[in-house]
């Protein structure tokens, strides 16, 4: 009975397990457009997904905007209080203190025909007398009435007033047409900026600078590149007698500095900053000679007298030309604190300061550098000796600033380097003060 | 030309509507075969085989290669028409079936009748018993799995079939009959 079981299974399986059918086109066309409707709505999801991401980035800007709007309305409010009084100050014959937010409360006398003006203060604010025959508000609409002005935040020590000017209360037709409050919806870019520089007068930041750097030996020193063969050198001729004379040149070269930048706004107009820099300096590179002594150590025949590997085998006197040149680059390493007083141009969204100052450069490091070291070298490298640990420069600069965000502002600025002394030492036989040009780019953060 | 399996995943993964097509193409002759069997009418089945290439595509990128594509689409093919089912197992409860005494006579060779036929046949079961025959004589399920997979008996199941295979029996004899086969 199994094996018949069996039997009968496996022929069902035999004849049906494998069999084919082709099935009714449409079943694919109904399967191409379940499909297709599976691929729009994917589409149709991303698109809504799109939709919402965009409404959140307009939703952020209409926000962003609001606020900023909201803001500059309120520090205009308190610019245009400063301004008022200011002005009334300067009309009136004798000066009261008035304690920082204060409400103010003017109450009008009608019997009396002039304006009794008085500030209610809050507890920790000065009491206030007003000059009663000076502060005349001439306002026939709201006479006996109280005109209420609101929390404008006052300085102490900005603010000396003697009375509140007929003026005042005629707001806003005595205002400057550039500071009329009410002219709701017309846009006051002008004082945003102003206000954000004012109000954040302590900065820091970094900063990478590229350029040139030009050592300026040839200038001082006026010693030329003169070759073995245009002096007559042979191979066995007195290297050590004529070794001055074959000096490289070095011409100008690249520099890069990077550095931290501290600065504050000591009045509207002026900034004063400093920092941290470090600087690396190259020079050009120069062809020297190569010579060997006799135990064939080779040596690039410069003019440092501080190479006391060269100079033990000058004093040997055994040296004789390879006929080979070697390209030297002086490179050198500093500390550098710049101080900078700066007038600001310009200081909106994009600010625009002329700085000028002075920098003292510290020596880390000065070396010369073969190009390649053909055969490695026995020159002692170091040219410490042979630069002054400190030189001092002065600086000028043009800053590009660009506020892209609250506190955070881009700067470009090329600037240019002047040596005032020379930074090379009594033992170098070149006097050179080194000059460069650079363009230097930071990040500032206002506080 | 031929195209390598591979390839076809991949531009089903893909989307690609030309690898798509190509893949039901190459499979949808057998699925729609088996569509035939687990349900009764032709419309069915055509719902169950559209159904399940559109699980296939959807599903295709978590296809994870360790067993023949083919058996892949087959069980979710299995599982769709089961599915579909499954509400009719539902309105006819599955119970065990006494042991049917088959008739004395000649056993009928299934190979004597026609693929149509024997689909036919199968088609005329009941419907409990029609799947569990599949499952049991033709996709090679053991008893148990079909019980776990319709959630019945280990003993409704074997009723079930055997009730299927002394349906169709006694379906071969009246074919036969019918033909002046036997």
């Amino acid at each position: 009975m199994e094996k018949a079981n069996k039997t009968f299974e496996e022929q069902w399986h035999q004849a049906l397990g494998h069999a084919e059918v082709t099935p009714p086109q449409q079943v694919w066309v109904a399967i191409d457009g379940q499909l297709a409707n599976d691929q729009a709505r994917d589409y149709k999801r991303l698109l809504i997904f799109y939709k919402w991401v965009a409404a959140a980035c307009i939703l952020l800007f209409v926000l962003g905007t609001v606020l900023f709007w909201q803001n500059g309305n309120s520090s205009l409010d308190s610019e245009i209080a400063d301004a008022e009084i200011k002005s009334n100050s300067n009309s009136s014959n004798s000066n009261e203190t008035i304690a920082q937010k204060s409400t103010g409360v003017i109450a009008l006398d009608e019997d009396d025909n002039r304006e009794e003006a008085s500030l209610s203060l809050e507890s920790d604010a000065k009491p206030t007398q007003v000059n009663n025959s000076i502060a005349a508000v001439p306002n026939p609409s709201s006479r006996g009435s109280v005109v209420v002005v609101e929390s404008i935040p006052l300085k102490m020590e900005e603010m000396t007033i003697v009375s509140l000017h007929p003026k005042s209360a005629s707001i806003p037709s005595t205002l400057e047409p550039w500071k009329a409050t009410h002219l709701y919806g017309v846009a006051r870019t002008w004082e945003e900026v102003e206000q954000d520089m004012a109000s954040s007068p302590l900065w820091a930041g970094v900063s990478f600078s590229a350029g040139s750097f030009d050592p300026g030996y040839g200038e001082s020193s006026g010693n030329d590149l003169i070759l073995s063969d245009q002096i007559g050198f042979t191979s066995e001729s007195a290297v050590p007698q004529q070794r001055t004379q074959s000096r490289p040149t070095y011409s100008a070269g690249q520099s890069v500095a990077g550095g931290l930048n501290v600065g504050k706004k000591i009045t509207r107009r002026v900034v004063l900053s400093s920092g941290l820099h470090y600087s690396a300096f190259s020079t050009g590179s120069a062809s020297s000679q190569l010579v060997s002594d006799e135990l064939d150590n080779l040596y690039a025949l410069t003019a440092e007298t501080s190479d006391n590997n060269l100079e033990s085998a000058l004093s040997a006197g055994e040296l004789s030309y390879e006929g080979e040149l070697v390209q030297l680059t002086n490179e050198f390493q500093y500390l550098t604190i710049p101080l900078k007083a700066g007038y600001v141009l310009l200081d909106r969204k994009i600010n625009i300061t002329l700085n000028t100052g002075l920098a003292g450069n510290f020596r880390v490091d000065s070396r010369l550098v073969a190009e390649g070291e053909p055969g490695g070298l026995n020159n002692d490298f170091s040219t410490a000796d042979s630069y002054e640990r400190v030189y001092f420069n002065f600086l000028t600069s043009v800053e590009f600033g660009y506020l892209f965000k609250e506190h955070y502002q881009f700067l470009l600025e090329p600037n240019y380097n002047q040596a005032l002394n020379d930074f090379t030492s009594s033992s170098n036989p070149n006097q050179a003060k080194p000059r460069n040009l650079g363009l230097s780019i930071g990040f500032r953060y206002n506080f | 030309m031929e195209i390598d399996e591979k390839e076809l995943i991949k531009g089903c993964i893909e989307g690609d509507r030309l690898s798509q097509e190509m893949l039901y193409k190459r499979f949808s002759g057998q699925m729609y075969a088996i569509s035939l069997r687990y349900t009764k009418a032709t419309q069915e089945a055509e719902d169950v085989l559209q159904e399940s290439f559109i699980k296939v595509f959807r599903q295709i990128k978590n296809y994870k290669k360790e067993a023949p594509l083919v058996f892949w689409i087959k069980r979710i093919v299995i599982n769709t028409a089961l599915n579909a089912q499954r509400s009719k197992l539902y309105l006819y409860p599955m119970v065990d079936v006494d042991d049917l005494k088959e008739k004395a006579g000649e056993q009928k060779e299934v190979s004597d009748y026609t693929m149509d036929e024997l689909m036919s046949m199968v088609k005329d079961l009941p419907a409990s018993s029609q799947i569990i025959f599949n499952l049991y004589a033709i996709e090679g399920y053991k008893h148990h799995e079909i019980a776990e997979m319709l959630e019945i008996s280990v003993g409704t199941s074997k009723s079930q079939y055997s009730r299927a295979k002394f349906l169709l029996r006694e379906r071969m004899k009246e074919k036969s009959k019918h033909y002046g086969k036997g």
